[in-house]
């Protein structure tokens, strides 16, 4: 579980499911910058949410309490 | 008459040549209860009391004694068996009688049968292997020759960041975890919340379990759960064979890692969940898992960007090829193949039957305008016969 709005796992299914469709080729040409800016704020919510949680093992080494 | 008494030191020599005329030289392999035991490893010295008990009553005790030259066999026994040499083992060992005028009947311990101890362990294994199996089928299985339990299937979730960590406070166990997380190459952050306890001796494994129990009543949701420990000697894991605390592992929740510094073989906690040997490997997998999260989001990115940039190729050759066509299509190229544009009073004419004789016309060539007049018209039903 994560405290993102969605899940790591929505997440990829959710970038996939954009990449399937601009692989597919089927998509309006005028559509392609509104999917390509989807599946970016997906991959910068992804590696924010991996990286950025406020040093909770640092606090749990100087024995504060871990927060989120 | 006054009572004829003896010094007690003659009678205790005559105890003394009796037991000696029946036991001196004289060994025998014995099996009992080891209690009271107090070693003193400065002094290379352990002293103990043997005992037998039958249906919990005691039948026999003796006072024992591991002089400097038989300490060694107690510490080959805790390295071969796992388990520390304390109260309540059942050991079987090799003794000769001893009696001392002032310390009294004692046995001496020269050796331990260290295989028996083991062939028990596994006997004692085992069975809690098979009673995990028998009372509990819809959480474990055996399947060819590996134990499935509901835990260690479980799917994990794609990416491992809010870890309940189970280990004793202070212990290297808990810093080596912690510092594998902390020191990650890739700078993943993880929350950990520690559920601290007493992860050696014979409460072990209830403090273990009740630290299980709350894990699973918290509000908070976790990933994953660490069981860790380390540092210690490599002895007193028999905690981790403990029919109650195995069922609670195999039936948790939430996935479960062991890395408990076991060298010498799985304890059935490890099987039961999902073994790593070291808390060091738990924190490693951890970050590993992460990872390879990240790799599936690159590989998508990489797929993205060549669909895009062959979805702007296309595109591209697509207006090229629309281009040329317009080009074609164009008048002046119309002109340049030979065609000719004929009006009459300004205007295009597209139908020949517009067209009679003696009519005005200008006919526009690719460079040239001429000016003529119409003296006769005929059919030809072959134009493009040229």
């Amino acid at each position: 579980m994560t405290t993102t709005p969605i899940t790591y796992s929505q997440a990829l299914e959710a970038l996939e499911r954009v990449v399937r469709e601009l692989e597919d080729g089927a998509l309006p040409l005028e559509q392609l910058p509104e999917k390509i800016n989807e599946a970016n704020a997906l991959l910068a919510l992804c590696n924010e949410n991996l990286r950025t949680i406020s040093s909770a093992v640092q606090n749990a080494i100087t024995g504060n309490p871990a927060t989120e | 008459m006054p009572i004829q008494s003896i010094p007690l030191s003659y009678l205790v020599e005559q105890i003394q040549a009796t037991i000696e005329d029946s036991f001196e030289g004289q060994s025998y392999w014995v099996s009992a209860r080891i209690m009271n035991v107090k070693k003193y490893p400065a002094n290379r010295r352990c002293y103990l009391t043997l005992e037998e008990y039958e249906n919990k009553e005691k039948k026999a005790e003796m006072r024992s004694v591991f002089w400097a030259t038989a300490y060694p066999q107690i510490e080959k026994f805790e390295r071969s068996t796992g388990q520390p040499f304390r109260d309540g083992i059942e050991i079987t060992c090799r003794v000769k009688v001893r009696f001392h005028a002032v310390y009294g009947l004692n046995l001496d311990i020269y050796e331990i049968d260290i295989a028996h101890t083991l062939g028990q362990l596994e006997l004692e294994r085992q069975q809690t292997l098979d009673r995990l199996l028998n009372e509990n089928s819809e959480y474990i299985q055996l399947v060819e020759g590996v134990y499935h339990s509901y835990n260690n299937r479980l799917p994990l979730p794609a990416v491992i960041q809010h870890i309940a960590l189970i280990t004793a406070p202070g212990s290297d166990g808990q810093r080596d975890f912690l510092q594998e997380l902390a020191r990650n190459r890739h700078g993943y952050s993880f929350v950990v919340t520690e559920f601290l306890t007493t992860i050696q001796g014979e409460q072990a494994s209830r403090l273990i379990a009740e630290q299980l129990t709350l894990i699973r009543t918290s509000p908070q949701r976790f990933d994953a759960v660490a069981i860790v420990r380390g540092g210690g000697a490599q002895t007193d894991f028999k905690c981790f064979d403990d029919y109650a605390l195995c069922r609670a592992i195999a039936s948790f929740p939430v996935p479960v890692f062991t890395g408990i510094g076991h060298d010498r073989n799985q304890s059935i906690a490890d099987l039961m969940a999902r073994e790593q040997k070291t808390p060091t490997k738990v924190a490693s997998l951890f970050v590993d898992h992460n990872n390879s999260f990240e790799n599936k989001l690159m590989a998508a990115r990489e797929r993205m960007l060549k669909a895009v940039q062959r979805r702007l190729t296309a595109a591209a050759n697509q207006l090229q090829q629309a281009q040329r066509i317009v080009k074609l299509a164009s008048p002046e190229a119309i002109l340049r193949r030979g065609f000719a544009i004929i009006r009459i009073n300004g205007k295009i004419v597209t139908d020949p039957a517009a067209i009679h004789p003696q009519d005005s016309m200008e006919t526009q060539l690719q460079n040239e305008m001429i000016e003529s007049i119409v003296t006769h018209k005929r059919n030809d039903n072959n134009p493009y016969n040229l």
